[in-house]
């Protein structure tokens, strides 16, 4: 059984990072989303964090996501006085994303959800060695 | 201890290891994450394990724990031990991770192999099918 145990500890692996992979759209789609009205706060960038649970079932650590939290740095702001949601001096307070962090995040979630991928695919290749004895 | 013994019990110490593999790479991204790795397959520590003491279900309506015990023992990997660790404390390195990964799958392999040859030279012996 434990074959299809470590299968389901990389589904878990695999769920907890395309949660972070919906954050990171959250925040590339709203990197442009200012407040409704002059002097609002936008958009304040989503963060994500991991930790592991024991399943007691299984006796094994799960991934899953532990909070969903909000980016407390400052906003950029950005001169454009024609800008409707400008204030009084001219400035827009734009979301605190930075493409480049977002992307970087991006890559690295993609990589970890590709090794457990493969270490599904490796896990289904000795359950189906297993099988194969009893063939002949 | 049988050929067929051995091979199953090589098999079944690297499915837990495969096990604890999976738990490492899931948990590549978990802040304070420290690797695990299986205590080694040890020959004379399987032979003295063969005959495990056990409380009997007499009666149906006796529970023998939902959890069995693993075969071998989980250990953290100490910290001097591994490559490198995140700032974040997690000490995983998945290069390390996925070459454990396919050295589990060929030592597998070869233990299934052996399964299947030995099974070959009793059928021989047997004289039903000689080929192969």
């Amino acid at each position: 059984m434990d074959l299809v145990n470590s299968i389901k500890i990389s589904a878990s692996g695999m769920r907890a990072q395309g949660t972070r992979l919906r954050v990171l759209a959250e925040n590339v789609a709203n990197a442009e989303s200012v407040g409704s009205k002059a002097g609002d706060d936008p958009y304040r960038r989503k963060t994500i964090t991991f930790d592991n649970v024991l399943d007691r079932g299984m006796n094994a650590d799960l991934v899953k996501v532990s909070k969903i939290g909000r980016d407390q740095s400052n906003f950029n702001l950005v001169y454009e006085p024609t800008h409707p949601m400008a204030d009084d001096d001219g400035y827009v307070k734009m979301p605190n994303v930075n493409s480049l962090i977002e992307l970087t995040d991006l890559r690295e979630a993609e990589r970890s959800y590709e090794a457990n991928m493969s270490v599904i695919e490796s896990s289904k290749s000795l359950i189906q060695r297993t099988i194969d004895l009893i063939r002949n | 201890m049988s050929l067929f013994k051995m091979a199953r019990q090589k098999m079944g110490w690297l499915g837990q290891r495969q096990a604890v593999l999976a738990q490492n790479i899931a948990n590549a991204n978990t802040p304070g994450y420290r690797s695990k790795e299986l205590e080694a397959l040890k020959f004379n520590h399987e032979l003295r394990k063969l005959s495990p003491v056990r409380m009997a279900a007499t009666s149906g309506e006796h529970l023998n724990g939902t959890v069995t015990p693993p075969d071998h023992r989980v250990e953290k990997v100490r910290l001097k031990d591994v490559y490198e660790v995140n700032p974040d404390g997690n000490s995983v390195v998945m290069e390390e991770q996925l070459m454990k990964l396919s050295d589990n799958q060929m030592q597998y392999q070869l233990a299934t192999n052996i399964y299947q040859k030995n099974l070959k030279m009793l059928r021989m012996a047997l004289g039903t099918q000689g080929q192969g």
